[in-house]
């Protein structure tokens, strides 16, 4: 479903050439749960930003459903988000301006989904994440916690191919967080792939691959089950 | 994608809300701007209109004629009554010719009980309802005026004599002379430059020798020609044939007479001749205005578009969020534009509205007689409209541009930020802003100057104290002046009376005279004004040689005659002392007349114009307007004492009266109007660019906040940052004060050059609207930067 060839990025800055990530190769097949693993500033996010076609590779080949990503136009990556891809942020990135329920059904509007079906979407989602009480806050009335149980949900209402997600479990309880991991667990099962950022062994161990990566290189990878 | 919509909006007006300040500087400063500009074009429209609903009116042209004698050049809108007749009978493409002749006065009309003065009768030929739209609702217009004791009377005047009985064939009294209604038309529009009530037939004058004199400027020609004749040749052979009857006659010698065609619809803009038929319109000031109008609202603009690019960063990332969970470029642009199309939209509404509760006021400042009706012609709404999408549009398309340059995460990551270059731009425009705002002041200041310079220069004469009866009629004080005046001098209160044909200010007629001695091939035109022996004394006129009138004297009101100072030189005598004793031809009664005296110059038309060489006669026939000076204050009672002396010394004439300072005052509503129009301009700018300066001021302490904390902990005090901010700010303020001046000051040489008198405009004006607007301006930014300065610092550094 996914495969980098000898993605690299780098940011140039008056000469000096800072690398973030180098001689990426990997491939990701449907149906895989990948955890990424690493230190701070290893590149995690970046990786995951260019997989969810957020960030431009400084070099290298991306194909994404046998679609070379690096050569795609807008309008297809635009198609991508809507229909595939389901991003869940280190920072949430929840629109300010938007109330929760509102959150959740922005992606449905783009996606055209039908007023009724679309209600009861979000009333799912709601009700799975336990927030329904919080529907008609705005983020900076929720705690950061509850801001990324709604930034999860809101990646997984469109029911995509894929989830990436840079640690959904940050800001989470211990006992939440395995809510979450269970119910991604859950969706993998039922052929979503998954692909999360985490610190925290137990739950990479929830995928059946762990990427390390450090430095920008991909130091190792472990397959589980 | 209602569904979208309604989400979109909702997050406008939720914006809106969330950033009170910016979304009321941009819904409040182009408000402002789009109603300038819409009273403006209101304006423009109006003046454009004029006279272009005649049909055929690419065919329809008043006939003008210049008369040039010796250096003297006379451009008058009339024309000389035998032309129309041999028009239609000497030139083929001359389809229609009419002659209008307006008396200027007002004719007393009754019928029944209904005893009223009406002005605006016209004197016509039948042919001018075939030549100008004039639609008839009763009667026919081809046969309407066929009977010289006929008349043809506007729907008002026939709803004010008759009400609802129609009044076909009835007889209306008009100065004692009996006319049959004919026919009614409709109101005259405003925009013509020829206004009517009545009309009547030109036959009257059948017999008056005027009629047939090709010397004589006195009625309004009109003519309408077959399509696609040469104009300018037509012109040239009028020019033949008129040369061709001036050689025999003798009153026509020296002159040069040439005649001008104007199309109908260019009359009100581009004719500025003498005795034009209304106060003619003036292009430049059109320009001006329009100019003016665009520049308040590119103020306004450049507020909001500012203010937009400045909000981007805000929205840049509700925008790549958007992108994340699938919107696509196209969603993204067209919410940035309805969301910019929303203030704007808002704006535009307001703008309605504010010009609607403006209208009244602005119907007073330009003289208007619009209604909020007007507004709804295609003319203001498109080109509004208009600019209310291309300013959204700009706005809004701006920061999407700008958007698709970034790549998501940079957004997201928060590594844009505008730069200090976006501050520059800022700056810069609000310099800008306020480089036309002063030139703006400027202009206002100066128009009043000279407006006050004006009217309150010494004209020569005493305005003061003076009541003003006009008489009307037909030689209405030849016979009973001397009792008129005694009866009117014996009322309490009054110190003098004097009688003459018109008061300063109302202007004269023109007659060409010649010395009968030395320079006897010195023919001038000159003014020609009536005047009693104690109109001088009156009004403290100064002579400067020579005696007054005398009372009684046979051979004054006959033989003699006053010139002004402008007159000596004009007859090339040598001093006014020089002139005393010489004869001179005039041709208004075609006698010959001594110069008993000579005034200095006053100004017996209005400060506009330079005094222009005069004759002063005393011949009775000509008196229609009485002066009384008043020594009380009391103006009450000698007013009811005079309209009570008036009934018994004219029985059945309403008494109408005015003082003379008012009617002086008049004389500068031109001046006035632009005063004021310039005036609320100047405010407008001043309004919409402190708008501006406050959105500025909000951006730079809350951008500067961290570093007020910084330096008060560091032991600045209060007072050195408010110092700090002001001077940030005000140096631009000064700046567009000192880039503004030079051009303020070229523009108000070019404006002053018209005025043969004009006030001394130095550098305080200036310096004061230099002032005015800094003191403004400072108004506007010091309560932001006290409680910028005031906050704790604490507070503002832990919030970083
Ligand atoms: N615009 C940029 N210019 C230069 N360096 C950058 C830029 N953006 C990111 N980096 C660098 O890229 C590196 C990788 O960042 P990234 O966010 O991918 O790390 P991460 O592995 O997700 O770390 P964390 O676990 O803290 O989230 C960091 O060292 C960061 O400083
Ligand atoms: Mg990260």
């Amino acid at each position: 479903m996914i495969k980098l060839v000898d993605v690299e990025k780098y940011y140039a800055n008056k000469f000096i050439k800072t690398w973030v990530l180098r001689n990426i190769n990997l491939t990701i097949h449907e149906g895989d749960f990948v955890s990424i693993m690493g230190p701070s500033g290893a590149g995690k996010s970046t990786l995951l930003h260019i997989i969810g076609m957020l960030d431009d590779m400084s070099g290298g080949e991306y194909y994404f459903m046998d679609e070379p990503v690096h050569k795609l136009n807008e309008k297809k990556r635009t198609a991508f988000h809507q229909q595939y891809i389901g991003f869940v942020f280190q920072a949430y990135h929840l629109i300010d301006e938007l109330t929760v329920y509102e959150n959740l059904e922005t992606p449905l509007l783009y996606k055209k989904v039908k007023t009724a079906e679309r209600k009861s979407m979000i009333a799912d989602m709601l009700d799975r994440f336990n927030i329904v009480a919080k529907k008609d806050l705005f983020p900076n009335q929720l705690s950061g916690g509850q801001q990324q149980l709604v930034a999860v949900a809101r990646a997984l209402i469109i029911n995509p191919k894929i989830i990436l997600a840079d640690e959904p479990t940050g800001n989470l309880n211990s006992k939440q967080g395995l809510e979450i991991m269970e119910m991604l667990k859950q969706l993998n099962k039922e052929g979503t792939t998954i692909i999360q950022v985490t610190h925290d062994e137990n739950k990479a161990a929830f995928g059946n691959r762990i990427i390390h990566l450090a430095d920008g290189y991909v130091e190792k990878e472990e397959q589980h089950g | 994608m209602v569904d979208l919509l309604t989400s979109y909006a909702k997050i406008s007006l939720r914006n809106v809300r969330k950033y009170k300040l910016y979304s009321f500087i941009n819904i409040a400063g182009l408000a402002t701007g789009f109603a300038v500009f819409i009273l403006i074009l209101l304006y423009v429209q109006r003046e454009r209109s004029y006279d272009n609903y005649h049909r055929d009116g690419e065919r329809i042209y008043r006939v003008t004629v210049d008369f040039q004698s010796g250096s003297e050049l006379n451009s008058y809108a009339f024309n000389i009554p035998p032309l129309a007749p041999a028009l239609v009978q000497n030139f083929p493409q001359v389809e229609n010719a009419g002659r209008i002749l307006n008396l200027g006065n007002s004719v007393q009309v009754r019928y029944g009980n209904n005893n009223f003065y009406e002005s605006q009768l016209l004197y016509t030929d039948p042919e001018i309802f075939a030549i100008l739209t004039i639609p008839f609702l009763a009667g026919n217009p081809e046969t309407a005026l066929n009977n010289p004791h006929s008349v043809v009377i506007s729907q008002t005047l026939a709803k004010k004599y008759f009400g609802s009985v129609n009044p076909l064939g009835l007889v209306l009294n008009m100065d004692d002379r009996d006319y049959t209604v004919t026919g009614v038309v409709q109101d005259c529009p405003h925009n013509t430059h020829l206004q009517y009530n009545m009309f009547t037939s030109i036959e009257r004058f059948a017999n008056m020798a005027w009629m047939d004199d090709w010397t004589w400027p006195g009625a309004y020609t009109y003519i309408k020609v077959q399509p696609g004749s040469d104009i300018t040749a037509l012109e040239q052979q009028i020019n033949l044939l008129a040369a061709e009857h001036a050689k025999n006659d003798s009153r026509a010698a020296g002159i040069k007479f040439t005649f001008n065609l104007q199309q109908v619809a260019d009359i009100h803009l581009h004719s500025h001749r003498l005795y034009e038929s209304s106060y003619p319109g003036d292009p430049g000031m059109l320009l001006l205005f329009t100019g003016v109008g665009l520049l308040i609202l590119i103020i306004a603009a450049s507020n909001f578009i500012n203010l937009s690019i400045a909000r981007n960063t805000v929205r840049a990332k509700e925008a790549v969020i958007r992108k994340v969970v699938g919107a696509n470029s196209l969603q993204l642009v067209s919410q940035f534009l309805g969301d910019s199309l929303l203030v704007t939209g808002a704006a535009l509404l307001l703008a309605f509205i504010l010009v609607m509760l403006a209208l009244p006021f602005y119907n007073r400042i330009i003289d208007g007689h619009f209604s909020i009706s007007c507004l709804a012609q295609q003319n203001i709404i498109i080109p509004v409209v208009f600019i209310t999408l291309l300013l959204g549009i700009i706005a809004g398309g701006i920061p999407a541009l700008a958007l698709a340059g970034f790549k998501p995460v940079m957004v997201l990551r928060g590594q844009i930020k505008t730069g200090p270059q976006g501050m520059l731009v800022r700056r810069v425009l609000v310099t800008g802003q306020f480089f036309i705002t002063v030139i703006l002041v400027i202009s206002a200041l100066v128009v009043y100057r000279q407006l006050g310079f004006m009217q309150n220069s010494y004209p020569g004469f005493s305005g003061k104290q003076k009541l003003i009866i006009p008489v009307r009629g037909i030689r209405p004080l030849e016979q009973n002046y001397t009792t008129v005046k005694n009866e009117l001098r014996t009322l309490p209160g009054v110190a003098g009376v004097s009688v003459s044909s018109g008061e300063p200010g109302q202007g004269a007629g023109s007659t060409a005279v010649w010395p009968t001695g030395a320079n006897r091939d010195n023919k001038q035109m000159l003014y020609v004004l009536f005047y009693d022996e104690d109109f001088i004394p009156n009004y403290g006129i100064e002579l400067a040689a020579g005696r007054n009138f005398n009372a009684g004297n046979m051979a004054d009101v006959e033989r003699s005659c006053l010139i002004n100072e402008a007159a000596v030189i004009a007859l090339g005598f040598a001093s006014p002392q020089q002139a005393i004793g010489e004869k001179i031809h005039e041709s208004i009664v075609n006698s010959e007349v001594e110069i008993v005296g000579v005034t200095r110059n006053f100004n017996y038309r209005s400060m506009h114009q330079k005094v222009e060489p005069l004759l002063i006669l005393m011949t009775p026939g000509f008196y229609s307007t009485i002066t009384m000076n008043l020594n009380s204050t009391n103006n009450r009672d000698i007013l009811a004492l005079t309209e009570k002396k008036w009934a018994e010394l004219f029985p059945g004439k309403p008494f109408s009266y005015y003082f003379l300072d008012e009617s002086l005052r008049s004389l500068y509503a031109a001046e006035e109007q632009m005063a004021r129009m310039v005036t609320a301009f100047a405010i407008f700018a001043l309004w919409v660019a402190c708008l501006g300066l406050y959105g500025l001021i909000a951006i730079i302490t809350g951008m500067r906040s961290k570093e007020i904390g910084m330096r008060k902990i560091l032991g600045c005090t209060t007072a050195r940052i408010v110092g700090l901010l002001t001077a940030d700010i005000i140096k631009w303020v000064l700046v567009a004060n000192v880039l503004a001046w030079p051009l303020a000051w070229y523009f108000v040489q070019q404006w002053l050059q018209d005025y043969p008198n004009r006030a001394t405009i130095g550098a305080p004006v200036y310096i004061l609207a230099g002032v005015i607007v800094t003191v403004i301006a400072l108004v506007t930014v010091s309560s932001r930067i006290l409680k910028a300065a005031a906050e704790n610092p604490v507070e503002t550094l832990r919030c970083e």
